[in-house]
């Protein structure tokens, strides 16, 4: 070969090189980096209209329509499976839109169980509302249980948007749970959730 | 060029790529009752075919809308640059664009394969028959990358063959742009490089020699240019260069070994249990990928069998999801496949009705919403 050409194949191997590195050296958003690069979080929050239908109970199965939950689940849902949709990662959010003339005190409601290995016995997540926590749910085994709590009417918005925000304590690794490879973290296995007027 | 293709050759594969069109055109008919040949092909058009769609139209920038964080960024540029290109011009739907350019790639496939079997015509007819109207012959009616894939492998094969490493770097480069196994590609280039080297001398100086050879270095330094194009421009348009393979978070898929990938497939279904489910399915095409690899291997194929050992390594690390369609999208093991079933007669005789069974049944699947080939 000759030193030309050495020299030729030398440049296009450190260009490709020097392309690879840009290429991999990411600007992108916090959220972004979080959720796909270090995998830190399973929350990529998203634009949803809120659309809701007070008192309805969304079924999360994957048997069920999905649009409705679409439509208020911000982020930290998996996938929906049979059953339900595993929450994923220490936080999820949710969004209803019920419009101004809403006044009344609220029953926020979420049936689900917890994921619990031989480690962790118990789930519990921290629920708030509108940026203020308004108490905790509690799954303490890992059977399904129907968990709710009153929001009561001063705290919502003036537009009638109610954002609920659930932080988990703890999560547990997917790969424990479903005997396969999935660097996920698990938390509860949501069944239904349900927003109602309260009785 | 020795055993190219002659005009009767082609003449023939484009009468089965008409008598394919026109055996789906009927399953399609009998199976949903619906005459209308655009509902056909718009029912072609499932799951990956949007993405692709999506793709053709501009990749996404921002954050995903969805729920689970998918994106088009997983799929690769090549081919919905070709359909979409196909569809401007044209004035054709998405899905037309898509079924045409991939029935396309399925003529062209089988027609540039001919000096692969040299003599072998039984071998050559049989691989033709089995591309156009076997059981994977759906890949050539979908607006998946998979026709383009096959394509592109096949011509790479006839470079390799013709030890034109430079043309052969140019198809890799291609692939590589079609699909991230076709980075792989430049593997083949390399062990065919040192295998041709090897017949003539097998001293090391020989083997040193190839790190020498200006040809096969610029080869090497192509093949990955698709790639390397495809992450500078999700660099530049998105921020992350290497999107395409985050993004796989989105459905679920986790890079692990390939081996423990398969072994917690396995162990769902047969024969560790009475039932068959997709993942069953999947596991035994790979099983099946992995025979004929080996088939590869006594027969001396080394460049071919290591591009599918490594692509089907590479496909199995991300889950098993998918893996019957990539199996089938790895061209070498259907040129081998053809040439064991091709070296019994009756063999040859059975493979034609099964095959074109099998295809049918593929087809009738496809449309009735059955997932194994997604």
């Amino acid at each position: 070969m000759s030193a030309r050409s050495f020299a030729l194949v030398v440049l296009m191997a450190l260009g490709e090189a020097g392309l690879l590195a840009f290429a991999a050296s990411a600007d992108v958003s916090p959220q972004y980096r979080a959720y796909y690069i270090d995998r830190t979080t399973g929350c990529l929050p998203r634009q949803v209209s809120g659309e809701y239908v007070l008192g309805t109970r969304l079924l999360l199965a994957e048997d069920q329509p999905q649009r409705a939950f679409d439509n208020i689940g911000i982020c930290g849902f998996a996938h929906s499976e049979p059953g339900g949709a595993w929450l994923r990662g220490p936080e999820a959010r949710l969004r209803f839109a019920l419009g101004p003339a809403s006044v009344a005190d609220l029953v926020f409601e979420m049936e689900a169980r917890g994921a619990i290995d031989r480690t962790l016995k118990r789930q519990q997540a921290s629920v708030s509302v509108n940026g203020t926590v308004v108490g905790m749910f509690d799954y303490p085994d890992g059977e399904f249980r129907t968990q709710m709590l009153t929001i009561p009417a001063r705290m919502l918005e003036s537009g009638g948007l109610v954002d609920i925000d659930l932080t988990m304590i703890d999560t547990r690794p997917a790969d424990t749970l479903k005997g396969k490879s999935d660097s996920r973290r698990f938390s509860l296995f949501v069944k239904s959730v349900r927003l109602a007027p309260l009785q | 060029m020795k055993y190219a293709a002659s005009r009767s050759t082609w003449l023939l594969l484009a009468a089965m790529v008409v008598l394919a069109t026109t055996l789906r055109y009927v399953v399609f008919a009998i199976a949903t009752q619906q005459l209308d040949p655009a509902a056909l092909v718009g029912q072609l058009c499932r799951w990956d075919c949007g993405w692709y769609r999506n793709v053709a139209e501009g990749y996404q920038q921002g954050l995903p809308s969805n729920r689970t964080g998918t994106a088009d960024w997983a799929f690769f540029p090549l081919y919905p640059m070709i359909a979409g290109t196909l569809s401007r011009v044209s004035g054709l739907s998405w899905p037309l664009a898509g079924y045409l350019a991939s029935n396309i790639c399925g003529l062209v496939a089988a027609g540039i394969a001919r000096p692969l079997f040299d003599s072998n015509r039984h071998a050559y007819w049989l691989f033709s028959f089995g591309l156009l109207l076997g059981p994977f012959s759906l890949l050539f009616s979908l607006a998946y990358s998979e026709s383009l894939f096959i394509l592109l492998t096949l011509a790479g094969m006839v470079a390799l063959r013709r030890s034109s490493f430079v043309s052969a770097g140019v198809v890799g480069a291609m692939l590589s742009a079609t699909r991230v196994t076709g980075v792989l590609f430049g593997l083949a280039i390399a062990v065919q490089a040192l295998a041709d080297r090897l017949v003539v001398d097998r001293s090391w100086r020989s083997v040193a020699s190839v790190l020498t050879d200006t040809r096969l270095l610029l080869a090497l330094g192509m093949a990955p240019l698709g790639l390397i194009a495809y992450a500078v421009f999700l660099r530049f348009w998105m921020g992350d260069g290497l999107a395409f393979m985050h993004v796989q978070i989105g459905w679920n898929r986790e890079f692990d070994n390939p081996l423990v990938q398969l072994w917690n497939g396995a162990q769902e279904g047969f024969p560790f249990h009475l039932r068959w489910t997709e993942q069953t399915s999947f596991v035994w095409a790979a099983l099946g990928g992995f025979v004929l690899i080996a088939v590869l291997v006594a027969k001396k194929r080394y460049a071919e069998a290591v591009f599918c050992l490594a692509a089907l390594c590479i496909s199995l690390s991300a889950g098993l999801a998918s893996t019957l369609r990539f199996v089938a999208g790895l061209a070498p093991l259907g040129v081998v496949l053809a040439e064991v079933l091709a070296s019994r007669r009756w063999l040859t005789y059975v493979a034609y009705p099964v095959g074109l069974a099998l295809g049918l049944l593929g087809f009738a699947g496809w449309i009735t919403g059955n997932h194994v080939m997604v």
